[in-house]
């Protein structure tokens, strides 16, 4: 009883009787029943103020001021509903961004993935090595690592490997490339997933009973099955052998790697294929132990902790493990350690994950700043039109905190209907993300998690914005701001809108010139020869590993395709190189035969054949290009360019030099010929390169170049065709325009670079708004001093100008702290993505130009109000 | 929107006042809100008018600090009303605020002195 709270109808009661107890007094007193109710309700009192003041013991008070104060909130925001709408659109727009950021990270850092059943008990396992240079990671595990691993730690309850592959599958048709994972038979189990439709392998199964196995995504069997319900039992061609599918992964479902699905060379995984079933991989080549297979080191390792063990334990085992590894393979493997990586995050520390998430937040956060001052700004306006209601409101009693607080709470309702809304806008994002730059397999969902950061991000941005300017309301001169209907302390207002506008305007600049980086990063630098290549070059790809090729088989097939499509008409020329064009080439150990043994150069190689210096139009800058015959037998030339030169030989003349390429089997080559820097896409800096004839060592992945008489998109199906003619088992696994392939390859780069500008011109605009706004006030502000100035014969010049000075000053101060900030930027990016440019001066300075023009245009209808000001009104006025 | 701007000394000495005499009546047994009204102005010989809606409020803070308890009952003249009653914690507060107050009193009687020269 004494806990609960009265209600009110209990105290009315208990006044009621209060009234009839003193009325039968009265009666019984000898009144009139009717004069004695009277008495009785006299001597009562005020029944309301009795009543108020029952609420107010009762400590109610805080929530029924705070119904009171969302009710005035609304009235106040249904008085001036554009104000709202604008307010909740850019709130919106910046809060939308990060929530977008936080799904993802939400995604990749806390959830757990499709399938993937309590993600928090799962580690992978990495092993380090000690290398000349410290302490190194030590990449994946080989088969017989894993076998290492997979017994001897009771902390994990099952251990698991998988690794990538990609894979030629039949469905019926053609064969396809398909991304796959080789994975241990205990794959799933250790993972918890369940099937979609028939059963998965388990660590218990007999390895011969898997051979000839494999689960297929669940856009595999939609896709290429038709989803039949009839799946498991049906089979498709992996390679040159009939598999049979045993069951169908789940919707989404990607294992372990959100980083390899965003990797338009990677993607999802659409085919999961046991160990046991590896050999038949590649049994056309007569191989038939699983090592030699899987020669490489392919696995990466993880386990799930077993009830009751914690990851300490976990971690001592792994480390034990990886002592027995050090003890088989001192060489590669020496003083290996295992590290851990709690929850499969992918980041090996929390510095790593702050890092990452910090990448990923930067640009919203800088999004919401400019939103949050501009609102700041746009409420400070406010605040100065509403100067005598509030005036009024704090003559009438309550204090300056409550009126705060109730100016307040108008802020944080914009903010939380801006934060509904800024879901909605992140849930299409996140859509739309999906469907144009990142193929990801399922929805990044807005869970709890994520709608309580919203949330959050909201109610701070209210106070962000709205703490400032409510205090600034409330701190008015009451009589001053009464009698006139000017506010007070004017000046200082000024000087905080002033303020916000510089941070508007710094941010903007500072968006504009990170995006900029990147579009100098999605550049190509301009080159003649590529230019005149443009329209006439075509590639294709084709990778025999796991085909069932050996390297003779390979070399085979390669000289084969290269010759076929060579002769095609309207070919002029055709050369064969292990990288595509645009992509990185691979890095060899480069030195003079004389030199240190121990400090190589490393600089990218390109081992070609055919005529892959015609079809690339390479044309020397000195000495000459290779023969046929040079071409043809081992490699005793190279071709450097110039940045490769500088790198070997400083100012020297490179042509004679002798290179000793590779480290264990190396081949000496002399330069006879320079070439142009190769022209690559600039996200890595020009680092060199060296180009001999290919017919060192084997690749299975080729890339096959073609140079056209004619235009080369009109070629591509019979190029195609004539390519998958050579082999019908071997998928073609594309064939593009060199544009094509430049495009993809600066593809996210160039949509990255073109959303930020986009969201920098969304600031830059926003910050114009700001400016304007500023300037108009501060018009209106000097009305008077204009009036006198202009009855003191200042001409409309003069007038014009002192606006746009104050334009220029503001838009000046902006520039100098936008720089700064892009400078921290871009520093902090380039510590994050290696190769990115530094910033361009010149661009900065075309931009913050920009910016000036910009604050020189939001100044002219100011400007024009402050020149045309009639002396004898505005004297009048005041 | 309630609008107090009463002095908050004056109240503060009103409500410690009224907080004594209701404490005070309650000594004497349970009483209901209308009877504490009553006894007041009787034993002031009607110097003290309580307002007696502002006795309610006053019942409620004594409530909310424990030191009455309430509950509803049936009056003499068998009408429903809240009986307040003294809980011990409520005793021994009368007992140190009383002894406080007569202090207090007596010495503004002594600094006052007989009635003389006032007028």
């Amino acid at each position: 009883m004494r806990f609960r709270r009265r209600s009110d109808q209990d105290f009315a009661a208990e006044v009621e009787s209060h009234l009839e107890l003193e009325t039968d007094r009265l009666i019984a007193a000898g009144m009139s029943p009717a004069a004695a109710r009277d008495a009785a309700a006299r001597a009562f009192g005020n029944r309301t103020a009795a009543r108020e003041r029952f609420h107010e013991s009762r400590g109610l008070l805080l929530l029924e001021q705070l119904m009171q104060d969302v009710r005035y909130a609304v009235r106040a925001i249904r008085r001036a509903p554009g104000f709202a709408l604008i307010a909740i659109a850019i709130l919106a727009i910046g809060i939308s961004v990060n929530t977008a950021a936080f799904s993802v990270i939400n995604t990749i850092m806390f959830r757990n993935f499709p399938g993937v059943v309590e993600r928090g008990r799962l580690a992978g396992i990495e092993i380090s090595r000690e290398t000349e240079w410290g302490r190194a990671s030590g990449g994946p595990a080989s088969l017989a690592e894993w076998e290492l691993f997979r017994t001897g730690m009771p902390a994990f309850s099952g251990i698991a490997a998988y690794g990538n592959l990609q894979l030629s599958v039949a469905a019926g048709g053609e064969p396809l490339a398909v991304r796959a994972n080789l994975v241990s038979p205990s794959f799933f189990e250790v993972l918890g997933t369940r099937p979609a439709a028939g059963r998965f392998f388990s660590a218990s199964d007999d390895p011969r009973m898997l051979e000839l196995t494999a689960v297929i995504s669940h856009r595999f069997w939609q896709r290429s099955l038709e989803g039949r319900s009839d799946i498991a039992g049906h089979s498709v061609t992996i390679g040159t052998h009939s598999f049979t599918i045993v069951g169908v992964a789940p919707q989404g479902f990607f294992g372990l790697s959100p980083g390899e699905i965003v990797d338009p060379d990677i993607g999802a995984p659409e085919l999961f294929v046991p160990l046991p079933a590896a050999r038949f991989l590649r049994a056309d080549s007569g191989v038939a132990d699983l090592a030699a297979v899987l020669d490489d080191r392919r696995l990466r390792l993880f386990g799930r902790l077993a009830p009751g063990a914690s990851f300490a334990q976990a971690l001592r085992q792994a480390n034990a493990a990886a002592a027995r590894l050090a003890a088989v393979d001192p060489v590669q493997r020496r003083n290996a350690a295992a590290t851990l990586d709690p929850g499969v995050s992918g980041t090996r520390n929390a510095a790593e994950a702050i890092q990452g998430a910090l990448f990923v937040m930067l640009v919203p956060a800088i999004i919401l700043l400019v939103a949050c001052a501009n609102l700041a700004n746009q409420l400070l306006a406010r605040a100065i039109e509403r100067g005598r209601e509030i005036a009024v409101r704090l003559s009438l009693g309550p204090t300056r905190g409550r009126v705060a607080r109730q100016l307040l709470v108008e802020t944080a309702l914009l903010a939380i209907a801006a934060g509904l809304l800024g879901v909605l806008l992140a849930w299409w994002l996140l859509d739309a993300l999906r469907v144009w730059v990142l193929p990801i397999p399922f929805r990044i969902p807005i869970d709890l998690r994520v709608l309580g950061f919203t949330l959050g991000l909201a109610l701070l941005t209210a106070l962000g914005f709205g703490l400032a300017p409510a205090l600034r309301a409330t701190r008015t001169d009451l009589n001053r701001a009464l009698k006139d209907g000017s506010p007070g302390s004017g000046q200082r207002r000024s000087r905080l809108r002033s303020a916000l506008v510089v941070v508007q305007i710094a941010a903007s600049l500072g968006l504009l010139a990170v995006s900029r980086v990147f579009v100098t990063a999605a550049e190509r630098p301009p080159s003649a020869s590529l230019d005149e290549l443009a329209g006439h070059s075509l590639l294709v790809s084709v990778n025999l590993d796991l085909l069932g090729f050996d390297s003779t088989a390979g070399r085979a097939y390669q000289r084969e395709l290269l010759a076929r499509l060579g002769s095609l008409p309207g070919v002029t020329a055709a050369g064969t190189a292990p990288y595509a064009m645009f992509d990185m080439f691979g890095e060899e150990a480069i030195r003079e035969p004389g030199q240190d043994t121990r400090n190589p150069h490393y600089i990218d190689l390109a081992e070609i054949g055919g005529a892959w210096l015609e079809a690339t139009n390479t044309r020397p800058l000195r000495g000459r290009l290779f023969t046929a015959a040079e071409l043809a037998a081992r490699p005793s030339v190279a071709l450097v360019d110039e940045v490769a030169g500088r790198e070997l030989w400083g100012a020297a003349d490179p042509m004679g030099h002798v290179l000793r390429i590779g480290d264990s089997t190396p081949s000496l080559v002399t330069v006879v010929g320079v070439i142009p820097t190769r022209q690559e896409v600039s996200f890595r800096q020009p680092e060199g390169l060296v180009v001999i004839p290919g017919t060192r060592r084997y690749s299975p992945h080729t890339y096959v170049y073609l140079r056209t008489a004619g235009p080369a998109e009109p070629l591509l199906p019979t190029v195609r065709q004539a390519a998958q003619g050579v082999d019908s088992r071997v998928p073609i696994l594309w064939v593009r325009t060199l544009e094509s392939v430049g495009a993809e390859a600066v593809g996210s780069l160039s949509l990255l670079a073109s959303g930020l500008a986009g969201l920098g011109a969304v600031a830059l605009g926003l910050a114009a708004l700001g400016l304007f706004g500023v300037l108009a006030f501060l018009v209106a502000q000097r009305r008077y001093e204009i009036g006198i100035r202009t009855a003191l014969g200042a001409r409309p010049a003069d007038l014009t100008w002192m606006v746009l000075k104050q334009a220029l000053r503001l838009g000046g101060a902006g520039v100098v702290v936008g720089a700064l900030l892009a400078l921290a930027a871009v520093t902090l990016l380039r510590a994050i993505i290696h190769g990115l440019h530094p910033l361009e001066l010149g661009v900065f300075a075309a931009t913050a130009l920009i910016m000036l023009l910009v604050a020189a245009l939001a100044s002219a209808v100011p400007a024009r109000r402050a020149a045309s000001v009639d002396p004898m009104e505005a004297l009048r006025a005041e | 929107m309630p609008t107090h701007s009463e002095d908050p000394e004056r109240q503060a000495l009103l409500q410690g006042t009224l907080d004594l005499l209701i404490l005070r009546i309650l000594v004497l047994g349970p009483e209901h809100g209308q009877g504490i009204a009553r006894t007041i102005q009787q034993r002031s010989d009607e110097v003290i008018l309580v307002e007696h809606g502002s006795l309610y409020p006053a019942l409620q803070r004594l409530e909310a600090q424990r030191l009455v308890r309430a509950e509803w009952g049936v009056s003499d003249s068998g009408r429903r009303a809240r009986f307040y009653a003294l809980t011990p914690r409520g005793k021994s507060h009368l007992a140190d605020a009383a002894s406080r107050w007569r202090a207090i009193t007596a010495a503004v009687g002594r600094v006052l002195g007989p009635a003389l020269a006032e007028g």
